[in-house]
């Protein structure tokens, strides 16, 4: 042990999670679920649990005045999961202990200090894995396990006082249809923005002198705000007949949008092969799709893929604007909620969302590794 | 038998390539030098055909290549440059393997292939076959790239300054290597190359570009000795042409029967270095051995302009 802590990124988290918790709103309460609520904090909702939760920011902030060790690292990872499980049952305790004594009306969500808490301790285990090096498949076992224990803790019952759960408990079924068009909608958006993108950056790379117009166009397209683009396509699609609300529009957007990082990365990925591997395929009667398919494309993959990755991410966003213009999905839940001031409902839209980018986002990123690793070794 | 017939390449008002013809028999190592902008890679691309000619007409085997269909032509022909560009991504024995898995060789015949290349280039198959281009040094790949070029067994052979970023030592073993490997499988080989000594020590004709214009060609003896104006002497070597001309010869052509002291030379050591030699031991005289060891006679110094 030091007087100034050796671990200064897992001193400052720990720090901020401890010092919101114990000032801050854990949960809000509020008679109906159209009133803001008033805020509980963690002691004065959560009864034992605050006490393992305190006891646990302590260890993490004695634990930030160790050596920076392997050692420590993994003592930083296991406690910042298993701190975050407990803040999930705490939230969750504080939620049925309030909803016991109260009427069916009164709504107990989620207050800033959870949230606050819940970053802190995210980013400690994020930054812990960083310093460990840890493996991709490291990485997937850990995401893998935390999501399986809230997933069993939620399918116990552990969260269903939270008016998060009573949101999804009352849209149960529209979730799932929405959540299943949110996915079809990014699905097909992809599909379609590879299927006229990839061929458009091969063929940028084929002819350099055409890059200019075609990326200055595209560039122009992803300038143009989302709303004002879905509003701007109500009228022409109408004209044509296809309609100017719903999934077609939609899709016809985002396709737009996906078509930038798409062109760019795959002319990046193919101008980014070896001309003398090139010539070599050339001299030695490859022919111009042999040397495509077998050369540029494999070699360029890496690139490719990190393209798909950003638009992956990007529709996962873009396509809960969609739900404007009637496409459906996941942003439906979020305007609804705006529109009646629920909070929650917002977050039954938005959490997600963001998971659901999340995930697009680690599974791509492993994807791309692992053909990194075959281009390279 | 190669023979290129004003073979001429404009760039728009630019001749890269002006007028060219030239004829390699079979079997020859022809070596075509000049320095950069000469057109020398031009030419040896236009065969080919990564470059198409303006005008004039390139035959290989009495057969127009203009008229064959250009991966096939490309396939009969083995292809290594300086920058070697092995496919990174695949292993030592997909590259050497490209040509004949592109005609459909069967499986079985393209792995004896690419061991038995692997040995000629001297490189230990069990250990690289699997490796990636990037786990050998500069030298190992080159060898690798040369072994590519041979494996669908090509009639002709075109290497652009192959060893041209290689360092010296390297680049001495590997053109002792194409030496051996010309003579063991009798392969038409154009090599491009700006060192005269490489293209001297290598090929039995030179040609000599200039300003896209062949200047001369015919055998080494030839240039050294009547070059057709001062350009050739000059890239030839200037004063030292009769030095260059001493390297053409062998010590076991010119061998005398009478004693010497001292540790003897290789037969097969060319007359330059034996000179060297002379110099080095302060001697007239040196005794010779033939590649067995055994001793045959001596060399002296008045034998070398004999």
């Amino acid at each position: 042990m030091s007087i100034v802590p050796r671990q200064r990124v897992l001193f400052v988290l720990a720090a901020v999670a401890i010092m919101c918790c114990a000032g801050g709103g854990f949960v809000d309460a509020a008679p109906n679920r159209l009133v803001s609520g008033m805020p509980l904090a963690l002691w004065h909702s959560a009864g034992a649990l605050a006490l393992w939760l305190a006891l646990g920011g302590v260890a993490l902030v004695a634990l930030s005045f160790t050596r920076s060790t392997r050692a420590s690292h993994l003592a930083a990872l296991g406690l910042a999961v298993a701190l975050l499980l407990v803040l999930l049952l705490a939230a969750g305790g504080s939620a049925a202990r309030l909803m016991a004594a109260a009427t069916p009306a009164t709504r107990v969500s989620l207050g800033w200090a959870f949230w606050t808490a819940a970053f802190c301790l995210a980013m400690i285990a994020i930054d812990a894995l960083q310093r460990l090096g840890a493996s991709n498949p490291a990485r997937l076992a850990v995401v893998v396990a935390i999501v399986a224990a809230i997933a069993g803790m939620a399918a116990a019952g552990r969260f269903d006082a939270l008016s998060l759960a009573r949101e999804y408990a009352a849209r149960r079924s529209e979730f799932g249809a929405e959540l299943a068009r949110h996915c079809v909608l990014v699905a097909a958006s992809v599909a379609i923005a590879l299927a006229i993108g990839a061929p458009l950056g091969i063929f940028v790379a084929r002819r350099p002198l055409t890059a200019p117009s075609i990326f200055g166009t595209l560039n122009l397209l992803q300038t143009i705000p989302s709303v004002a683009l879905f509003g701007l396509l109500i009228a022409p699609l109408s004209a044509l007949g296809i309609g100017g609300i719903g999934a077609a529009p939609a899709i016809i957007a985002l396709v737009l949008y996906a078509l930038l990082p798409i062109v760019r990365n795959t002319e990046a990925g193919i101008a980014g092969v070896d001309p003398a591997a090139i010539d070599a395929a050339r001299g030695m009667g490859l022919t111009g799709g042999q040397i495509l398919w077998r050369i540029e494309l494999p070699l360029g993959m890496p690139v490719f893929i990190a393209g798909l990755r950003i638009v992956t991410v990007q529709a996962i966003g873009l396509t809960v604007v969609a739900a404007l213009i009637g496409a459906g999905g996941l942003g439906s839940f979020v305007f609804q909620g705006i529109g009646q001031y629920a909070i929650d409902l917002v977050l039954l839209g938005a959490i997600p969302t963001i998971l659901l980018a999340l995930a697009a986002d680690f599974v791509l990123a492993l994807l791309a590794a692992f053909f990194e690793r075959k281009a390279e070794s | 038998m190669i023979e290129l017939k004003g073979v001429t390449k404009r760039y728009g008002a630019r001749v890269s390539v002006d007028n060219v013809s030239f004829t390699v028999d079979k079997g020859a190592f022809c070596a075509i030098v000049g320095s950069s902008g000469s057109g020398k890679s031009t030419t040896l691309r236009m065969i080919n055909r990564l470059i198409e000619p303006s005008a004039g007409t390139i035959t290989l085997d009495g057969a127009d290549v203009a008229s064959m269909p250009v991966e096939s032509l490309r396939r009969r022909i083995g292809y290594a440059i300086q920058s070697v560009g092995l496919f990174p991504h695949w292993t030592i024995a997909d590259n050497i393997a490209t040509v004949p898995r592109l005609l459909h060789w069967p499986e079985e015949r393209v792995r004896s292939r690419v061991d038995e290349l692997l040995g000629l280039l001297q490189l230990d198959a069990a250990s690289v076959r699997g490796k990636y281009p990037h786990q050998l040094s500069g030298g190992q790949q080159q060898r690798v790239g040369v072994a590519r070029a041979l494996a669908a067994d090509p009639e002709v052979l075109l290497m652009d300054e192959p060893f041209g970023a290689l360092d010296p030592i390297t680049r001495a073993t590997l053109r002792g290597e194409l030496a051996r490997i010309h003579i063991a499988t009798a392969k038409t080989i154009l090599f491009v190359t700006h060192d005269i000594d490489e293209a001297l020590e290598l090929a039995d004709k030179i040609a000599i570009l200039r300003d896209g214009k062949l200047v001369q060609f015919g055998a080494p003896v030839e240039l050294l000795t009547k070059p057709a104006n001062d350009f050739v002497r000059d890239f030839m070597g200037g004063g030292a042409l009769g030095l260059k001309l001493l390297t053409l010869t062998r010590v076991g052509d010119r061998l005398k029967p009478e004693p010497a002291a001292g540790e003897p030379i290789a037969a097969a050591t060319n007359l330059a270095d034996a000179l060297s030699q002379m110099v080095l031991r302060r001697t007239e005289r040196l005794p010779v051995r033939d590649a067995a060891g055994k001793p045959v006679g001596s060399i002296g110094l008045s034998d070398l302009v004999a």
